[in-house]
């Protein structure tokens, strides 16, 4: 005879997933997904360790034949790298400065001060994410060649300063999370909005601001285009320009020296990713709550 | 921190701006005694002319100066440079850009230093080679490093498969038969692969057209307003579009970015490509027998022309100086860097002496190279690679949409190659 389950529980005890086959899914998961983010990274090293016959080889081998360690050394004593890193780390502090600072204002007029049209200017701001930078690249050159500022920093630093349109959407996303009620209180306090921004809101977004300034330094870090058009003494060359050295154009790209651009790569990339690893905890935080606000 | 201290901050950071910025003088600024000059080639090959031209600036007096430029984006950073009116006094240019620029009115004039021969002896440049940098019977640049196209040969794929080892002077039936009898032996997938591929462009049937009594592309090599398919072309067409069908031959849209490391790793037995490519199985230090042969011929010898060359800005202020450095890079400049960096001859014959020597001291593959360069250079007819004028770029969109799928072997021949003529004529004809 057969007895009947009342609760239909053999049924979904059927349906459950063991406890251990989850675990094992999911780790395994997780191993795909960290082997296919640091496979890249790996195989940058190896190649940096190569020679650059064994860079040609084909089938590609994994590990290098013969280490290299010199390539560390070669490489950038070929771009003249600790210069290079000097004036690269000037420019992305003044320019992270210059973008957190100016969008953080911005950011805070949009959100917290109303005047008319309010609304209208962050629909600009937000609209000219999407004009691509290639579009304005002539009209600025001619802008800061007429002014003469040509082969100087102040081409890649002073539009820093004007804020970034995508940081000010972060910055504004973020301060309409907070409730207006701290704002009131602060002002029946006599404090003005410098106050108000100074005391309150930026204690109270420092996530936003961190995940402000680590897109900005990424960004700044990296550009290429703008030391590439800019700038003409090597003297004032940033690591990006310096790093181009080692690819050629001409004759088929078979006069490029992958394995010194790889282990040059390797510490242009390091700084960045340092910053991003201290500084990953605020800049989740930051990502996460700019989607509190839905005004 | 309160707010009077974040001012502070950003007020010395706003200082070390400033200075750092306005720290040193930049751009083209040359004396009256130094010439400045900006190339694309690498580090290395730029730290040996920087050491060949330290012996001019002692012979002359007259100091040389290279302005830093990115090896890679070279066209993006003359073209800022140009905009920014700061561009060197010579810089490398390829021949499309010349005209490019030439026809802006923006490149400066050489006809009157060329006609006088001193310094650069006219008649001693390769054959052909300074067609392409007139415009309008003005010389906008002057050529210096040449590229030359031909097959390298594995030698022990071919002795394998019973196919002879091609020499100067092959034919084009033995090239097809060759790549038929080449094919799925040995672990070749085809018997011809190219790296790059000017084999199949039109310029390629072009070389095969005229060598077989045929008429080129266009009567001259700039200044273009007509192109003609000769039949002979468009059997030449035929040949390909069956030998791609059969798996002979790579496709024309072929990546051929492997092919050089699959040649140097012994799975190739024939590779079309250029000179340069010679750089890459000497760092191989391949095992097997190698050689390279020019390209094939059907009756005459026929040989592809293209060369870089300087170019220097119509704003030149002191166009002796200029000259007299320009001359040394072609008579003794190259000749030097190259014995180091054996990238490519010199479309001055007699400035390739150290090209040469190089390649026949690397053993007998390099030195077939530089024979068969040598060969090519010399050859009294020649076709050019590609077109010049201000339209290239969009008849090499035209060729990659019409001639390309035919010469694959997808629809007829012939009639993708009058498709083809009559849309560049079209282009030609509206530029104009």
């Amino acid at each position: 005879m057969t007895v009947a389950d009342p609760g239909g529980r053999t049924g979904r005890a059927a349906l459950r997933v063991p406890l251990a086959a989850s675990r094992i899914c999911w780790y395994l998961l997780c191993a795909v997904l960290a082997v296919s983010m640091l496979l890249p990274l790996v195989w940058t090293l190896t190649i940096a360790l190569k020679s650059n016959a064994d860079v040609n080889r084909l089938p590609p081998q994994f590990l290098p034949s013969q280490f290299h360690w010199s390539n560390f050394l070669t490489g950038p004593r070929m771009i003249d790298f600790y210069r290079l890193l000097l004036n690269t780390v000037i420019i992305t502090v003044i320019v992270t400065v210059g973008s957190v600072v100016s969008s953080m204002l911005v950011g805070y007029g949009l959100s917290r001060i109303r005047f008319r049209g309010q609304k209208l200017w962050f629909y600009l701001f937000t609209a000219s994410i999407f004009v691509p930078a290639m579009v304005g690249l002539i009209p600025m050159q001619h802008f800061w060649i007429n002014l003469g500022l040509i082969d100087t920093w102040f081409p890649l630093v002073v539009p820093a300063f004007l804020a970034n349109p995508v940081l000010v959407f972060l910055a504004r996303q973020y301060f309409m999370s907070i409730p207006f009620s701290l704002d009131e209180a602060a002002r029946l306090d006599g404090a003005g909005h410098l106050r108000i921004l100074w005391s309150i809101m930026v204690p109270l977004t420092r996530p936003v601001w961190i995940t402000m300034a680590i897109l900005s330094f990424q960004l700044a870090w990296n550009d290429y285009l703008n030391p590439l058009v800019y700038l003409q003494s090597p003297s004032k060359f940033t690591l990006s320009l310096g790093m181009a050295a080692f690819v050629s154009d001409s004759a088929g790209g078979s006069s490029s020296q992958y394995n010194l651009l790889m282990a040059t790569n390797l510490l242009y990339m390091l700084p960045p990713l340092l910053l991003f690893f201290f500084a990953q905890r605020y800049f989740m935080e930051g990502i996460g709550a700019v989607g509190v606000s839905s005004k | 921190m309160n707010v009077r201290r974040v001012g502070a901050l950003l007020a010395v950071i706003a200082s070390v701006a400033a200075a750092t910025a306005c720290g040193s003088g930049g751009g083209s600024s040359s004396s009256a005694n130094t010439v400045t000059w900006m190339s694309w080639e690498t580090d290395q090959t730029n730290q040996a002319m920087d050491k060949s031209f330290q012996a001019f600036t002692k012979s002359s007096g007259i100091k040389i100066q290279r302005e830093a430029a990115p090896a890679a984006d070279y066209s993006q950073k003359l073209a800022s440079l140009i905009m920014a009116k700061k561009v060197p006094e010579f810089f490398w240019c390829s021949n499309a850009e010349e005209q490019t620029l030439a026809s802006q009115g923006l490149l400066y004039d050489w006809s009157s230093y060329a006609k006088t021969n001193s310094g650069l002896d006219m008649s001693r440049f390769a054959p052909g080679s300074l067609d392409s940098w007139r415009r309008a019977g003005k010389l906008y640049g002057i050529p210096t490093l040449a590229n030359a196209y031909g097959f390298f040969y594995n030698k022990k794929l071919l002795d394998a498969a019973g196919v002879p080892t091609p020499q100067i002077g092959w034919t084009y039936d033995e090239m097809f038969s060759d790549a038929a009898k080449l094919t799925g032996k040995n672990g070749a997938k085809q018997g011809i692969v190219t790296a790059w591929p000017l084999l199949t462009s039109p310029f390629g049937l072009a070389q095969y057209s005229v060598s077989a009594g045929g008429q080129p592309l266009a009567g001259t090599a700039t200044n273009v307003k007509k192109v003609t398919a000769d039949p002979k072309l468009v059997e030449a067409a035929q040949r390909y579009a069956t030998a791609i069908k059969a798996g002979q031959i790579t496709p024309a849209d072929f990546d051929s970015t492997n092919s050089p490391s699959a040649f140097a790793n012994g799975s190739i037995p024939l590779m079309f490509g250029g000179q340069w490519l010679a750089q890459t199985m000497v760092g191989q230090k391949i095992a097997f027998d190698w050689g390279f042969v020019p390209m094939p011929r059907v009756d005459k010898d026929v040989q592809p022309t293209e060369t870089n060359g300087v170019c220097s800005p119509a704003t030149l202020k002191n166009p002796d100086q200029v000259w007299k450095a320009v001359s040394y890079l072609d008579t003794t400049g190259f000749d030097d860097t190259m014995k180091t960096v054996p990238l490519a001859p010199i479309a001055y014959l007699p400035g390739s002496q150290g090209y040469f020597a190089a390649l026949q001291g690397e053993g007998t593959g390099p030195a077939s190279i530089a024979t068969a360069v040598q060969a090519e250079l010399n050859a009294p007819t020649k076709v050019q690679t590609g077109f010049v004028d201000t339209w290239a770029t969009k008849a090499a969109n035209i060729i990659t949409a019409d001639w390309n799928p035919v010469i694959d072997g997808k629809g007829d021949p012939a009639a993708g190659v009058d498709k083809t003529i009559k849309e560049i004529n079209s282009l030609a004809g509206s530029s104009s």
